[in-house]
This record gives C-alpha cells, sequence and structure tokens, in this order.
C-alpha cells in the first residue's frame, strides 16, 4: 500500500506514529524491532464522561404511568456531550411514537450545542473572558477539531493532528488565541456552488468545515486525505459510530461496553462583525478573531493574501454518527437573529427591528425573497460584495407545527438558562434522524459485516423530519419538494469517495475534497 | 434595461443555450463583453419550482418542468397568447382532437405536412439541453464524408480529424464519463482521455449484451457484423465534477435530474456568468436583425416581456462588434427569415438570389421504437434512462442506400412506448389491456395484483433506433409575409412554419430498424410488443410502400441543418466556421450548422464545432 | 436525446376529460389534531388498503411515520360520496381486510367497486383517478396513456407503490447509491412486506 522508499525517508517520525498504531513495515531494516509491536491504537476510544441525560424519565416510568419531562436547569451546563441520543418512542405523548423520538433527538442536540461551545480551557459555557461571557470553544481549540483545510492538503500529503499552519502571508497577523481560516472553494458559496450569502453590511457569509478527532483518524489512517488513497480504499468506507456505556444484561446476551464518540462532523457559518460599526452586537455573537486565508485560483480569484475579521458564528450544523443511527444524526442552530420565519399562511413574521440577512425597512425595492446575488460571486480580500446587493432571506416553513412548537419550547428553556451570555442568541432549528428501526438495524448489520448497501431498499431508512435546512448554510434550497429541497440524508446519501467507480462516502462529502499527488 | 447592463458588447449572443452559453463564456473568460438575449425565463437560484412542476405534471414529457405553462384552462395554452411559445410532444396527436398537430391554437409550429415534425425545444435558459439525456457520442469519420464515401448529399466542409481537439475539450467542459477503450471504434480516435470513467452498465445492458455474439440480422447491409454493446459516453457525473454530484440512478434524465449529476447549460451560463463579462438579459426576443449597405449587420432589435403571456414592457435595438445566433435549428432561421428588408429580400444570411439556403435541409433523427418482455428479469426502471448502445452498425456500405442507425438500450422499462408503469398498473386495477399486457382484461387486487405486476414491470425493457435522416431540401422552415393573426405569437411574430416528410433514403433505414429490433429480441428470446401504429398517427408512414402497414417515428430532439455549413454559398449558408457567407460578422450557431446528421446524438459535435468558432473568434477576429 | 416523449401524448376522450392543469396539494404535514375516531377510521381504512393493494399494512403506514401519506389519501378518498359505504364493509369485519377487499371489489354498488379502484390507484401511483373515469374507461377503452384527473401531491408521487412492486424507485426520486443499477435488485418482499 505505502511506498516503503518514502516511508524510509521519514524515518524517525514515521517510526514514532506506527509504534502507536502497529503497522509493520518489513522493508524498513535500519532499526530492528526487538520488542513486540505496539497495540494498534483505538480511533474511537473509550470514554468514561458520555452524557446520557434523557430528555424524560421513561426509563424508569413503567406503562401505564405518563413519563415527565426531565427538568431544564444549569445541571444541564456541565452535564457533558452526549456519546449517543437516548430516545424513546414512549414519551410525552401518549401513543405519539414519531413525536417523542424526535423530542428525544432534539434534546439531544441542545446537550451537543452546549458541550462543544463550552470554553476549550474547561469552564462552564457563558463564564468566560470575552463580552457576552463568550470564549475560544471545544470545537475551536485544534485539539479536539480539525478544520479541513488543514486535512485535505495540497498534493495529498498527509496531515498531522493537532498542527496549526500558518500560511506565510498569515505570519505577520498571527497573535494568541486567532484562528486561521483557509478558504476553500465552498467557503463563501454553498453547496454545490448554489452562490453566496451577502449580509446587511454588505460582506460575504463564510462556511467552514470542521471534524472530530475519531473521524480525523479513520481519513488519516485508511489513506483517504488523497485521491490515490481513495482509489486504492477497499471496501466500503464507514465512519466509528459513537455509543452511550452500555451495561452488561446477562439474559439478554449483552456484554457491558464503555462509551465511544465516534465521527462528528461539524459546518460552521459566520458573518463578519467590523470592531466599531458593529460593536453593540459583539456580546450577541460567538465571535473569533480570524485569519483569513485566500490560497488564490482555483478556490479564490484573490490571492495568496491574508487577511484579519473578526467573526460572528450565525450557523452551527453538526453531523455525528451514532449507534442506531448509520446515517449519522443531524443537528443545526442558527443565531436568532439571522432572518425572519414564514408563518403559516405564508406570510413573513417580523419579529425584531433588525435581521442578520433580511432588510426590514425596505418597501418595493426589496430584493426578491431568497433569491442569488446577481454573479460575478468571487470576493475579494475585503470580503464586501461589489454592489449595492444584500441577501433578502426568510426561513421557509419546512417542518410541521407539532415539531416548531416542540422545538420552540425546548429553545425557550435552554436558551432561558444562557440568559446573559452570547449564547442565549442561538436556537435550535431541529434534528434531522432515520426513523425506520428495521431499516437501521439491517444497514448496520451490513456496516459490520463491511458489506455495502446495495442490497438496502431505502439506505437512508425514512429521514425524520423530511426536509431539514439552515438559512445560513442551504439558503437556496430552502422547500418541500422532494430531492430538490434541502435534506441532510437525501442530500448527503449522494456524497462518494474518488474510487473509481465511485463508492459511497458514508453521508459526507469531505472525501470528494481530497487532492490528488498527481497534477 | 440591457444598455444600463452592458452597454457596449463586444459581442451580442441570441440564445443561451448549450451553443449561445459554451461561446459567451469561452469569450468571457478572455476578457471579451458579452450580451446574451434569452427570449425565456431567468435561470432560477434552485431547480425547487421546476422539480415541483415536474412532480405535479399529469403527462410528464420533456417540456413538463420548464415554463411557459403546457396547459391553461380549458386545454393546451394557445400559443397565440404566449410572448416565447415552443412546441410540445402533446400536439403532435391526429387531426380533430385534442393536440391535433394541425391546429394552431393548439400547437406553436406551424405544420404544413405532409407529414408532422416531431421535435420539440425549450425557450428557457439553458435552452433544450436542459432536458436532454446527455448523451455525448462523437461522430465517426464516415459521417463528415457522405459524398466522397457514399455518393449521397454533401460532405462536411471539416473532418473527423478537424474537430477531434475540439471534442475533447468540449467532453471537459460539460464533463463526459466514458472510458477510450469503449469509444475508439469505427475510426474514432482520442487525443486526450475522458474527465470521468465511465458509468456501469445496468442489468438490461448486460441482458442485451447476451445475445450479441449469436445475433444475426438479414437483408439491411450488417450481414457480417461483429455485434457489441458499448458503454455510451454520457454528461452524467460518476466521479464528484464541477461541484456536482454523482449520478444516483433517478432515472429522470429526460426531463430534469433533481441532483443535476447531468450536465445542463445552467452550469456553463455560471461559469460565464463568474468572468464579470457576460450579461443575460431574459425574457428578451430577437425579432429583427438589420444589415447595412455594407453586407455587415448593423443591430437586432429586441422586444423585452414581463410576464408569459403579458405585453411587452421594452422595445429597442442593440448592437456590437459581432454577432451570433444560437437559437436552435428551428428559430434561428426563423428569425434570418424574418429579417427581410431592402438588403436582405430573402431573410438575412440567405442570399439576394433565390438559391438561398436558411431554413432548408431540415432534419431530425426519426427514433424507431421497440419493446419486449425479455424471458427472466433484467429489471428496468432503474439507473440513469440509457447506459449503453449498440454503435457498431452506424457505419457501413449499406449507407449509399439508407439511413444508418444507432441503437439505444433503455433502462426505463416501457416508459417511453406507453407511459409505464403507469398504464399496465391502470390495466390490472380496472380490467384494461392498453399494454398489452393482461391480456384477458382481468381486473386484480392484493397479492394477486402484486405478483402479475412485479412479474410483467420486471420483464420490460425498449431499445430507440436513431436513423440518419437525409438532408432534403423540401423539408424546411419557413415564415411566410402576410399571415392571420392566429399563426402568430403573442408579440406579434410569425410562427415557424414546417413542410416535412422522410424521404425513401430514410424510410428505408427505419425499416431496417425495424427488422433489426425484433431480430435482437428473438435473439434475447424476448417477446415482442411493439404495436402497429393508427393511420391517424401524423408521426407514421406506410412501409412497404403503397401497403397499409405503418412504422411510427418519433422526434428525438435532434433538430439539425436549416444554416448548414459548406465551402460555396451556392448551397450553404454558414463556413466550417459558422460564419455567414453573406455577413462577415455574423455567426449562426449550433446543430442547424449540420450538413448532414448522422447518427449521434448532435450535443457534443456542436458543442465542439461552437468552442471552434469561439476560438477563431477570440484570435482571429476580436483580437 | 431530447424530444422523444417519456410519458407521451394524450388520446380522445381521456385527454378531453384532462384538460385543466392538476392542482397538485403541496404536503402540509398534518398535524397530530385529529380525533381519536378519526384516528380509528384511518388505520381500518389502511388495513383495508392493505387487503386492496396486496401491501402489508405497516409499510403504508409505518409506526413511526415522518411522511404520513396515508393521511393525505384517507382525506383524498374521504371526498368521494361512496366512501362511507367502502368503510363500512371494513368496519363490519376488521379483522379480515382481504375478504372486506374482495367485498369491495366485487360489490354489486359499481360506485363502491370503483372508489375501491380509485384507492388502489391512489396508492400505487400517487394520483387520483376519479371511480366514474375508471368507469368510462372500461365502458370505451381509451387509447394509452391514461393520464390520472389529479396528481395528489409530489409527495404522492414519491411514495408510489408500483414501482416498489417493480423492485425500483420512482423515476425522479431514487435514494439509492451509484452504480446500484448494476446489481439485482432487493427481493419484492424487502418492498411490499412488513419488515422484521
Amino acid at each position: 500500500m505505502r511506498n516503503s522508499r518514502s516511508l524510509a525517508l521519514a524515518a524517525i517520525g514515521v517510526l514514532a506514529v506506527s509504534a502507536l498504531i502497529g503497522w509493520s513495515m518489513p522493508s524498513l531494516a535500519q532499526k530492528p524491532r526487538s520488542s513486540p509491536p505496539a497495540p494498534a491504537r483505538d480511533i474511537n476510544p473509550p470514554l468514561t464522561n458520555c452524557n446520557v441525560t434523557p430528555d424524560t424519565n421513561q426509563a424508569s416510568v413503567p406503562a401505564p404511568g405518563q413519563p415527565t419531562a426531565t427538568p431544564i436547569t444549569a445541571a444541564l451546563l456541565t452535564s457533558g456531550q452526549p456519546c449517543q441520543q437516548v430516545v424513546s418512542t414512549r414519551g410525552l405523548i401518549d401513543g405519539n411514537g414519531l413525536a417523542n423520538l424526535q423530542r428525544g433527538f432534539d434534546f439531544y442536540s441542545w446537550l451537543t450545542f452546549i458541550a462543544m461551545n463550552s470554553p476549550a480551557d474547561g469552564k462552564t459555557i457563558g463564564q468566560g473572558p470575552r463580552p457576552g461571557g463568550d470564549a475560544v470553544t471545544k470545537w475551536e481549540d485544534l485539539a479536539n477539531f480539525r478544520p479541513l483545510g488543514d486535512v485535505m492538503l495540497a498534493k495529498g500529503a498527509k496531515p498531522t493532528w493537532g498542527t496549526r499552519i500558518v500560511p506565510p502571508e498569515c505570519k505577520r497577523l498571527d497573535g494568541p488565541n486567532k484562528i486561521i481560516f483557509h478558504l476553500g472553494e465552498e467557503a463563501f458559496n454553498q453547496p454545490f456552488k448554489t452562490g453566496p450569502l451577502i449580509d446587511q453590511d454588505g460582506n460575504f457569509a463564510l462556511f467552514d468545515i470542521l471534524m472530530n478527532r475519531p473521524m480525523y483518524d479513520f481519513i488519516a489512517e485508511n489513506g483517504l486525505y488523497s485521491k490515490e488513497g481513495q482509489e486504492k480504499f477497499k471496501g466500503p468506507i464507514g465512519f466509528p459510530p459513537g455509543n452511550n456505556p452500555v451495561s452488561e444484561d446477562a439474559t439478554k446476551g449483552i456484554k457491558a461496553e464503555p462509551g465511544r464518540m465516534g465521527a462528528i462532523m461539524l459546518k460552521v457559518s459566520y458573518r463578519i462583525l467590523d470592531p466599531e460599526k458593529n460593536k453593540d452586537l459583539i456580546d450577541k455573537f460567538h465571535t473569533s478573531d480570524a485569519l483569513i486565508y485566500f490560497p488564490g485560483p482555483p478556490a479564490t480569484t484573490t490571492g495568496p493574501a491574508c487577511v484579519e475579521k473578526k467573526l460572528g458564528l450565525v450557523g452551527f450544523h453538526v453531523g455525528h454518527k451514532t449507534r442506531g443511527a448509520p446515517q449519522w444524526v443531524w443537528t443545526s442552530f442558527e443565531h436568532v437573529s439571522n432572518v425572519p420565519d414564514e408563518g403559516p399562511n405564508g406570510s413573513i413574521e417580523k419579529r425584531l427591528d433588525r435581521y442578520n440577512f433580511f432588510n426590514v425597512k425596505c418597501t418595493n425595492d426589496c430584493p426578491a425573497v431568497n433569491d442569488t446575488p446577481p454573479q460575478p460571486w468571487d470576493p475579494d480580500t475585503s470580503l464586501k460584495f461589489k454592489g449595492p446587493y444584500r441577501s433578502q432571506v426568510v426561513r421557509k416553513r419546512m417542518l410541521s407545527g407539532p415539531v416548531i412548537d416542540e422545538v420552540a419550547k425546548f429553545n425557550e428553556a435552554f436558551r432561558g438558562l444562557l440568559n446573559g451570555t452570547v449564547w442565549e442568541n442561538y436556537m435550535l432549528l431541529t434534528t434531522q434522524w432515520p426513523s425506520n428501526r428495521p431499516c437501521v438495524v439491517e444497514v448496520e448489520k451490513l456496516e459490520k459485516a463491511k458489506k455495502d448497501l446495495m442490497t438496502v431498499f431505502d439506505p437512508t431508512c425514512g429521514p425524520a423530519p423530511t426536509y431539514l435546512a439552515n438559512t445560513t448554510l442551504e439558503t437556496y434550497s430552502q422547500g418541500r419538494i422532494p430531492l430538490a429541497s434541502s435534506s441532510c440524508m437525501a442530500c448527503h446519501g449522494n456524497a462518494t469517495t474518488q474510487h473509481v467507480p465511485a463508492t459511497a462516502s458514508d453521508f459526507t462529502f469531505i472525501l470528494e475534497k481530497a487532492q490528488s499527488a498527481r497534477r | 434595461m440591457c444598455a444600463e447592463r452592458m452597454p457596449n458588447p463586444d459581442v451580442l449572443i441570441v440564445g443561451s443555450g448549450i451553443a449561445g452559453a459554451l461561446i459567451a463564456w469561452q469569450l468571457g473568460r478572455k476578457g471579451r463583453k458579452v450580451l446574451i438575449l434569452e427570449a425565456g425565463e431567468a435561470l432560477p437560484p434552485d431547480i425547487n419550482d421546476y422539480m415541483k412542476t415536474f412532480l405535479a405534471a399529469k403527462d410528464k414529457v420533456p417540456e413538463s418542468p420548464y415554463p411557459p405553462a403546457l396547459f391553461g384552462a380549458t386545454g393546451l395554452t394557445n400559443p397565440r397568447t404566449v410572448n416565447a411559445g415552443r412546441p410540445t410532444v402533446l400536439s403532435l396527436l391526429p387531426k380533430g382532437g385534442f393536440g391535433d398537430w394541425t391546429d394552431p391554437k393548439q400547437a406553436y409550429l406551424i405544420q404544413k405536412g405532409p407529414r408532422a415534425f416531431g421535435s420539440t425545444y425549450q425557450r428557457i435558459n439553458g435552452g433544450t439541453v436542459r432536458h436532454w439525456l446527455g448523451t455525448s457520442l462523437r461522430f465517426v469519420p464516415s459521417d463528415f464524408e457522405m459524398k466522397s464515401r457514399f455518393n449521397r448529399f454533401v460532405d462536411w466542409p471539416i473532418k473527423y480529424r478537424d474537430l477531434e481537439r475540439w471534442y475533447g475539450d468540449a467532453e471537459k467542459y460539460i464533463g463526459v464519463s466514458a472510458d477510450v477503450a469503449d469509444q475508439n471504434y469505427l475510426g474514432i480516435n482520442f487525443s486526450s482521455n475522458y474527465p470521468m470513467p465511465k458509468i456501469p452498465l445496468s442489468l438490461v445492458d448486460m441482458e442485451v449484451e447476451k445475445a450479441m455474439p449469436n445475433l444475426k440480422v438479414a437483408d439491411v447491409g450488417l450481414d457480417d457484423l461483429k455485434w457489441k454493446v458499448s458503454s455510451t459516453p454520457a454528461a452524467r457525473n460518476s466521479q464528484p465534477y464541477q461541484a456536482r454530484r454523482v449520478c444516483a440512478g433517478n432515472t429522470n434524465c429526460i426531463p430534469i435530474c433533481p441532483i443535476q449529476a447531468k450536465y445542463d447549460p445552467s452550469v456553463t451560463l455560471a461559469f460565464a456568468l463568474r468572468t464579470g463579462n457576460v450579461d443575460v438579459s431574459y425574457k428578451t426576443v430577437a425579432s429583427k436583425v438589420y444589415v447595412d449597405g455594407n453586407g455587415r449587420v448593423s443591430g437586432i432589435d429586441f422586444i423585452r416581456y414581463d410576464k408569459d403571456d403579458g405585453d411587452p414592457v421594452e422595445r429597442g435595438r442593440l448592437t456590437a462588434k459581432l454577432y451570433i445566433l444560437a437559437g436552435n435549428a428551428i428559430e434561428t432561421p426563423r428569425l434570418l427569415l424574418m429579417s427581410k428588408s431592402e438588403q436582405t429580400p430573402n431573410g438575412v444570411a440567405n442570399r439576394r438570389d433565390d438559391k438561398g439556403s436558411v431554413g432548408k435541409y431540415l432534419m431530425d433523427h426519426p427514433l424507431y421504437l421497440a419493446w419486449a418482455l425479455t424471458d427472466k428479469p433484467v429489471w428496468g426502471y432503474r439507473g440513469p434512462l440509457s447506459t449503453a448502445g449498440i454503435e457498431v452498425c452506424r457505419d457501413g456500405r449499406f449507407r449509399r442506400e439508407r439511413g444508418a442507425f444507432r441503437i439505444e438500450i433503455g433502462n426505463e422499462g416501457w416508459n417511453f412506448p406507453i407511459q409505464d408503469p403507469d398504464t399496465t398498473t391502470v390495466d390490472f386495477v380496472n380490467g384494461l389491456n392498453g399494454s398489452g399486457l393482461n391480456k384477458d382484461s382481468k381486473p386484480l387486487f392484493g397479492t394477486g395484483l402484486t405478483c402479475a405486476l412485479n412479474e410483467k414491470l420486471s420483464r420490460q425493457f425498449r431499445l430507440g433506433f436513431l436513423v440518419e435522416q437525409s438532408p432534403d431540401d423540401t423539408n424546411r422552415v419557413t415564415v411566410p409575409d402576410q399571415v392571420p393573426d392566429e399563426l402568430k405569437d403573442h408579440l406579434g411574430l410569425t410562427r415557424p412554419h414546417i413542410t416535412y416528410d422522410l424521404s425513401e433514403y430514410t424510410k428505408r433505414g427505419m425499416a431496417a430498424a425495424k427488422t433489426t429490433a425484433s431480430a435482437i429480441f428473438k435473439s434475447m428470446n424476448a417477446e415482442e410488443f411493439t404495436t402497429e401504429p393508427k393511420a391517424d398517427d401524423p408521426i407514421t408512414f406506410e412501409w412497404p410502400p403503397g401497403q397499409t402497414t405503418r412504422i411510427k417515428y418519433f422526434g428525438a430532439g435532434h433538430i439539425a441543418g436549416t444554416h448548414r455549413m459548406g465551402e460555396r454559398s451556392e448551397n450553404s449558408v454558414v463556413d466550417s466556421l459558422q460564419r455567414s457567407h453573406d455577413h462577415e460578422n455574423l455567426y449562426l450557431v449550433g446543430s442547424g450548422s449540420f450538413p448532414t446528421i448522422a447518427t449521434a446524438n448532435p450535443t457534443l459535435t456542436l458543442a465542439a464545432l461552437c468552442l471552434r468558432t469561439a476560438d477563431h473568434i477570440i484570435n482571429k477576429v476580436l483580437k | 436525446m431530447t424530444g422523444f416523449t417519456r410519458r407521451k401524448m394524450l388520446t380522445g376522450a381521456a385527454a378531453a376529460a384532462a384538460g385543466a392543469v392538476g392542482s397538485a396539494n403541496l404536503t402540509t404535514q398534518t398535524a397530530a389534531q385529529t380525533t381519536a375516531a378519526d384516528d380509528a377510521d384511518r388505520k381500518l381504512f389502511v388495513a383495508l388498503s392493505a387487503g386492496l393493494t396486496g401491501i402489508d399494512k405497516e409499510r403504508l403506514s409505518p409506526t413511526v411515520d415522518p411522511i404520513q401519506i396515508d393521511r393525505e389519501y384517507f382525506k383524498q378518498a374521504k371526498t368521494d360520496p361512496a366512501f362511507d359505504g367502502l368503510m363500512q364493509i371494513i368496519r363490519a369485519d376488521p379483522s379480515n381486510p382481504e375478504a372486506a377487499a374482495g367485498k369491495v371489489l366485487f360489490n354489486s354498488d359499481p360506485n363502491i367497486m370503483y372508489l375501491g379502484r380509485s384507492i388502489i390507484l391512489m396508492w400505487y401511483l400517487g394520483a387520483w383517478y376519479e371511480p366514474k373515469t375508471l368507469q368510462k374507461f372500461n365502458s370505451s377503452p381509451p387509447r394509452p396513456p391514461y393520464p390520472p384527473d389529479q396528481i395528489i401531491s409530489p409527495a404522492a408521487y414519491t411514495q408510489g407503490w408500483t414501482w416498489r412492486v417493480a423492485q425500483t424507485h420512482p423515476m425522479g426520486y431514487s435514494e439509492l447509491l451509484f452504480g446500484y443499477w448494476s446489481n439485482e435488485p432487493p427481493k419484492l418482499e424487502a418492498f411490499i412486506r412488513k419488515l422484521s
């Protein structure tokens, strides 16, 4: 698989790594091995702190008792990150399995959001040193998550976890706590290049993709960070799933298992905040001081160049592969002031006096709702759109009334816990999950046997709800039209590797970003 | 409007289909300023509306996702009420009823006969290639030399080798998936690789493939042919490409791919717009071309509208250094022929004597459709609409006598011939037998229904034969001078009049297709179900000549020939660079430039010609 | 290849009947605000539909069902005047849906019989053929194709069972993986029988 000559050239570093993952390298004869090889490193290691809080107490209230909701109190802010959803068809609404499951997933999503956005230094969320109790979050720490641009490197080079890559043009701007943001082809253009999003100040919204360690390790260890590596990889792609700890149950033949986090991928959207012009907004957003790197063509027309901007988080998408959700669990959050909602009768519900991506003041001269800006779309280093156009975005009504109501209750409660911090300004949209249980069981069986999913009649296993879109990340595919409108699973289900012939990439488009070692 | 947005274009292009979009992009990326006039609707931010319209359509015809609306309150939209109308297959029906092909209140094209022209097109951003299948075959070298090799018709003024490099570029720009090793038959050669590997074959293809070694077809000039099935090169992603997803086998290429794994010209239009040097004015119909005393085009009149059936909102005239008409092989000659003046008594680019060829030599691929039940399940309705075909029969001595054909293997069961699975489903539920599969006309339900339907649907498949139509100067587009209002569109412009028939050469090709189809089915041990068409069906002809039996031809949507290229202007309209013989600053681009139509689907060849034209314009004309 | 028609032309009487563009009701997820009686009736409707269609009721209406197409179909069927008469048959013997289906489809009242057929076609094609349209088809069989009176909704089209009975997916709606078409599909049971 790997070219042994190139290994020899990188002998020392490679030997160190190999000790961790137990490669055998028979051709590397420089250091005769005297001790047995180190055990293979577990890329999905056991954890002792999975958050197993359920949304109701149904597990401890036998039927026909009516379960009650888990109280939403400050204790939840430090309860940790779920390794897996804890859900049941039984819950607050008797006889409505779909609603009870949905609520369980939405509760999981809030716990996930809180845990991932907690300060990287271990403090409680909302108690950081910055305005509004803000702090550098866990996902912004390279010890926990790595941006896509630092994994899929030029020429398909092998990435190294934890390293901070500072492009030459950014060195003079660098400083403590600065995030390096490497613009890729979709950093300012929505998926499939459907268009950029321009905020009310005329700035481009920016998008980034990150992955956690288990997801990264699967890519790194299997050589999937290059086109050639993907061509060589045999067998279906299957990222490691997360699971909460399992207690032994001898009667059912269930063995004890520790919890494991599994693969998590993250997509974030930002608006640019001017420290002067927007100073009254700084404590309303989670902010990052970012060095934005323009690599030049083909990703950006300008560049190489580097500029510093203060970024405010406006969108947060999590994909978490878990046991019971081999199609992953899809969580989406937005800043509350992004856009107004479309009401049940199609009118626009303008509740705030200003929005990030909607002009409340225009009358007959408003741009068409949810339309793309005029071309050309490529930003220069000012990251300001050339021309007066501002995106006029409305959140289309894609969810059912009951889901909207259930999520609104959670948002009210959790935002209440975060009152007085930047985090009170974020809300959950909802969570998409695979609803067809027998289908999920079949898919997991095939995954375990390392077989592909060609024999499954529906590899997405019934996504619930059917459609879901984040107005900052899927601005232009909102709606309820099958396949044309945004559905996390339906779209990600089409993602493939660069293997020939193309193989399913396990619901991630990250693999198609790998570059080639050849030109 | 137009003047404000792109005040002094170097080039004015009429039509934002694949021809116009490719040329605009090539010019724009080299810094030339281009304004495109597009008669139809603007590029939408997403395909939600097209998909919604398609899913709700009761007749999922190729036009069904796209505006303008096919139906009004009382039936087919009257083309007189539409500003930028277009034909639909729904108006190819017998005289006297719904969809009467001769009724101008239902049919956009004014069909003078004797036979109906069977193809349609779109007038919309991206043009007709929005709804294409994606088949991207190259012509074979013989195709360019019909006169030299077979003493038929004319030679092209260029050869395969002149176009070879442009074929490679076109394949890259639209993203064609194929393996060179499968495609170098009949003299085709390659100087570059395809950008993506081939699309895998379907079970249907594999079943046809099994029958190839034993296939013998008599009496059609293919006696010694080594029959084989070939993967079809297609503008359909087999890898992530151009930020579009890989094919998921939605089996919906025509009329619209829900995930845009199939190339459509909105991709190229987006590239063109991104250069910052191209602008498009939508719902803007070019209505007249002007020529000055020096024989140069001096301007184009336009009419802009807002609602499909509303009054115009702006009229004006635009000028540029160079003019390119890319409006398809019916709308471009229509515009030329509408542009009569003292300078251009026969219309623009049409000579001043009676030897002009604009609008003449109209060609299509008449398509012979045959369908059958295989003896064991092949499970159609899966994968792209077509993944393979039989190409080895496209060339040979028989071209002296009859039109050649290629064979397209369909993956969509009997959807094309009888609109299945709906028809068979209704047959089995309601006790009918329109499909021919419910011989007792028995209504079924429950397990009896599921078994019967499964047993039949899983064995359906069809073959389509694209026959080379001869270029006949009597097949033509005309625009008579004085016509009653009902023959005009809502802008007051006369709609294209079509005179059309099939020559004996073409009919012999169709008959050979019929014989071949039955032979293939026989060698597969498949039971043929091709029905004989009725006498009142306007897209049929008698065969054998003088008999009452008939053969049906469908329009493949491949409109060509009406501004053919050639070396001399006595029998051609443009030269090999698609430049008008008569007007040095006018280009007429697209499959209208084809002097013969061969057997391959025209899009790749027209794209190659357009890239060659664009290169010439950039390097030699607008230096 | 373009102009060839995928689903082609209307002919004669069927065409005249189907003149106006179908008004497609976009799916709106119906809130769980139906009454208990309504719910019970809908479950009976689904049970009868299973007998009519030959598809297991757990597939027509899964326990955990994000799409809930059964509610749309129940609503559509209720618009027919013979609906109550049809429902009496299954209410009379809810334990034997196959027998009830037979009683519907061989009913002496043609309104009930044809309504039964309309219901089967609704599940199979996501489209509504009025019972009297089907009756007319029988008295003077049209040349195919036979377009419906109405496509119920985009969602209904994607849930059509005829495709699954053919072991495939609706044209225009695939949730499958690249290259699947080179492999045999799952068996028919995987599509239409209750999943274990």
